[in-house]
């Protein structure tokens, strides 16, 4: 089974590591804190929606060659 | 869980677990020491808690507050409904929102620092709070029956746990359908080498 999320959205950033008692990795790598939120699908027909949504095509030639 | 990632990262996940546990143990105990990440009131007011939610809440919960956002600033769970509160630590979000949601509603923490489940339960009853209970476990494997939760919310959490792919199909799993998720955790903006994820120490600090 998969995990069937729609909606996910990042809403918020901010570094929440800065000025902590001890030194850690967290500046090494840009770390910040963040905010997100998804929707469980309500059904299987709105997760294909969102997941079709999701996929992208790559422009094929005519003749069927990639990057022509 | 699934060894999947642990055998992918050629990590022990037993041992990073025991260090986790130490690490939040220590946050449990002596939450003035002074750690890689800011803790209690001040964090609190890093991520922009509003002071009305916190009022109620004992000291103890909120001295050994260790999160990395704010669930509640992506909206606020709603009386009557069902939270489930991931890595739930001292219970400080688990008792917003058992304030939250009311008589009617209930909230369930999962931890797996038993030293944080006896101070988040000790708080629960010293607010007087009846609607919220704290049981042991791993986000990856929930304590929690199918489509229980109204909302999943979580602070700080799936960033340490290595199978991340087995924690949210557990977060499916438990919420209903339509369920919302509201997650505080962190997002590095350089790529985190191969080698170092193997590092224990780079997992809790």
């Amino acid at each position: 089974m998969a995990a069937g999320f729609v909606d996910f959205e990042i809403t918020w950033r901010k570094d929440v590591f800065g000025g902590a008692p001890q030194a850690g990795s967290a500046a090494d790598f840009g770390t910040l804190g963040i905010n997100f939120r998804a929707r469980k699908a309500r059904d299987e027909k709105e997760l294909a929606t969102a997941l079709a949504a999701l996929s992208c095509e790559i422009p094929i030639s005519a003749t069927g060659k990639e990057g022509e | 869980m699934s060894d999947v990632a642990g055998e992918h990262l050629a990590l022990d996940v037993d041992v990073l677990r025991e260090a986790i546990r130490e690490e939040y143990a220590e946050v449990a105990s002596d939450p003035q020491k002074g750690f890689h990440f800011h803790t209690g009131r001040p964090l609190a007011c890093i991520l922009e808690y509003a002071d009305e939610w916190l009022e109620g809440i004992p000291e103890t919960s909120i001295e050994s507050f260790a999160g990395t956002g704010n669930p509640f600033s992506l909206g606020l769970p709603r009386p009557g409904e069902k939270v489930l509160d991931l890595g739930s630590g001292a219970g400080m979000d688990s008792l917003i929102a058992a304030r939250m949601v009311g008589p009617d509603g209930r909230v369930i923490g999962v931890d797996m620092t038993p030293a944080m489940l006896e101070k988040s339960r000790q708080a629960a009853r010293q607010a007087g709070l009846s609607n919220v209970e704290f049981r042991e476990g791993y986000a990856e494997d929930l304590p929690v029956e199918d489509g229980w939760a109204d909302v999943v919310i979580s602070n700080g959490v799936l960033n340490l746990m290595p199978d991340k792919a087995a924690a949210l199909e557990e977060m499916d799993r438990a919420l209903t359908s339509g369920g919302r998720l509201q997650m505080g955790d962190i997002l590095v903006q350089r790529a985190v080498p191969e080698g170092a994820k193997r590092k224990i120490d780079l997992w809790t600090g």
